[in-house]
């Protein structure tokens, strides 16, 4: 692990996503992710870490996040900054954040796994199970009596 | 689950395939000068919004788990009926819903005719409405009194003198056994302190009631209260006569403020002595003490003052009693409260002038109305609501409730 790191702070880290986009990222920056943090305790990881789940475009958006969520301990404005990035992204592309929630746990990134499903609590927060189908895209699978007893079950919630 | 999903994707690039062939077909008959870079590019976007549908429903459940262990009991509801993989979340999630502040029970006058109840929601300021089952007692016959674990006691107060059990969640619904099965255990004297003016029969069985642990469990135990006594009774469920009876109580005098708080009930008798009862064998009964000052100061208060109050209140897990006592003062013409607030130490089961330990945390006051128990949240005292002044709170007859352990 440490043990070939003789420059302190700034060791680069290679990495490489599913459709064979190279990223070279900070260490303090890497180590966020569990998963990339066992693969270097493991000394697995000497040259280029292999990440097979993980798209070019939604690599990029983690790394991102994880910068922000280091530079944002105790910066309430950082916080609020990427509070309103992560919404923003929920709203305008359901789908691509999705994907940012599965790659997060595919990575192991605690922090954020925890940011981002608090995010979409918020987001679910006092709506109708129809208006969340059409914001997040989601297609109805229900027959038309599964829906009708599911609603009849629990009338007061859906009002 | 990850393996199946490579799968799913794989089938998914095999269909492409076979579109993209099919395609190729049809449009190299057509248009042989077509480029193929666009072709592909059309076809991987057709691809792409038909993943888009699937993707969020694909979700992980460990990840749907996260998002609803930070919902609550109504959202989660919702959540649950959005589509087949996020209901199968819902159902099989072991996460209780995220705690909220407790609902509040009120009936409007308009709605009496309606078979509903209402509940106002402080965490999102809305009101919900819930059905009530017709238990043949007309509504303004039934009183909400109390409530336990999600479930709602109701007591009837036309000829019969009885009352029901109901959870609004589960939607089920358990009559009470009537005043006559009670008779065995009752010792002879009034549960009223003015016998008179009762029907004779009567004994004056009254339903307001605490019931201690959901009926589901063989230890229910229902707390009857009379006007100075009450009436502790543990039920036990017949199926083959489908209902409930009473087989083990106890009675308690003289008792003038009662309340329940980590599944013990406290009742306060007239002397100053608290009485410990476990909700799990309300046979048996621990005092909590006066010491000799401490009684020497309650009773000059009541030889002096005609007007004083007890109330009993739990506050962070402790149990207190204030005494207040208004006094006129004649030099000041004015009336003067002066409050006695005792904690009871329940390692040594005596009541202690001594409440310095508690000068951080906040002491919850609920003063009863002329004929209102004082109900205080289970558990630990629930921080102060926050509430909107322009929420349509009811100023009156409100009932914490409490229903953090259902589903």
């Amino acid at each position: 692990m440490a043990s070939t790191s003789n420059s302190t702070s700034s060791k680069i880290i290679t990495l490489r996503s599913s459709d064979g986009e190279v990223f070279e990222v900070e260490e303090s920056v890497a180590l966020e992710s569990n998963l990339i943090r066992r693969m270097m305790e493991d000394d697995c990881a000497n040259n280029i870490i292999p990440l097979p789940n993980v798209t070019a475009p939604i690599f990029y958006l983690v790394i991102e996040h994880c910068k922000k969520h280091a530079e944002m301990k105790d910066n309430k404005e950082k916080k609020k900054e990427l509070r309103s990035q992560g919404e923003e992204l929920l709203k305008s592309d359901p789908h691509t954040y999705s994907n940012l929630m599965e790659a997060v746990n595919y990575l192991d990134i605690k922090s954020l796994m925890d940011l981002t499903a608090q995010w979409l609590a918020d987001f679910l927060k006092g709506k109708s199970p129809r208006l969340i189908r059409e914001l997040l895209k989601i297609k109805n699978d229900f027959t038309p009596e599964e829906e009708a007893e599911i609603l009849e079950r629990n009338r007061w919630a859906f009002d | 689950m990850k393996s199946t999903k490579i799968e799913e994707r794989e089938r998914g690039e095999e269909k492409k395939e076979k579109k993209e062939k099919k395609k190729k077909k049809g449009r190299v008959a057509a248009h042989c000068s077509l480029p193929l870079a666009s072709l592909q590019m059309t076809l991987l976007l057709l691809f792409l919004l038909h993943m888009l549908g699937k993707l969020w429903s694909d979700l992980l459940q460990c990840l749907l788990e996260l998002i609803l262990e930070r919902l609550i009991l109504s959202d989660r509801l919702r959540f649950g009926s959005v589509c087949r993989c996020w209901r199968t979340a819902q159902v099989q999630c072991l996460y209780p819903p995220a705690s909220q502040i407790p609902f509040l029970i009120f009936r409007r006058n308009s709605s009496t005719e309606k078979r509903s109840i209402e509940f106002f929601s402080l965490s999102e300021k809305r009101i919900y409405e819930v059905p009530m089952p017709d238990s043949g007692t007309p509504m303004q016959c039934i009183r909400c009194v109390s409530s336990s674990h999600g479930w709602l006691l109701f007591r009837t107060l036309d000829g019969k003198k009885s009352g029901f059990l109901f959870n609004p969640f589960n939607r089920k619904f358990i009559q009470l056994p009537d005043e006559t099965s009670f008779r065995p255990f009752y010792d002879g004297t009034p549960f009223f302190c003015n016998p008179i003016t009762l029907p004779s029969g009567n004994f004056g069985i009254d339903f307001s009631g605490i019931f201690f642990s959901t009926p589901t469990n063989p230890n229910g135990v229902l707390y009857i209260k009379g006007c100075h006594r009450f009436m502790l009774c543990a039920l036990k469920y017949l199926p083959q006569h489908g209902k409930w009876i009473p087989y083990l109580a106890n009675m308690v005098d003289a008792v003038s403020n009662t309340i329940f708080c980590g599944g013990k009930l406290y009742a306060l008798k007239d002397d100053s002595t608290l009485a410990v009862i476990d909700s799990l064998s309300p046979h048996n009964i621990t005092n909590v003490k006066t010491r000799n000052r401490v009684y020497n100061w309650m009773a000059s208060l009541r030889r002096d003052v005609k007007d004083f109050k007890y109330i009993l209140v739990e506050s962070c897990g402790e149990i207190l009693l204030v005494i207040i006592h208004g006094e006129n003062c004649w030099f000041l013409s004015k009336r003067i409260l002066f409050l006695g607030v005792f904690r009871a130490d329940l390692t040594q089961m005596q009541w202690q002038m001594d409440i310095g330990v508690l000068r951080n945390s906040v002491v919850m006051l609920v003063v009863p109305g002329p004929d209102t128990n004082p109900i205080t949240p289970a558990g630990p005292a629930a921080p102060p609501a926050a509430v909107d002044e322009t929420a349509p709170v009811p100023p009156r007859g409100l009932i914490e409730w409490n229903r953090r352990d259902t589903i």
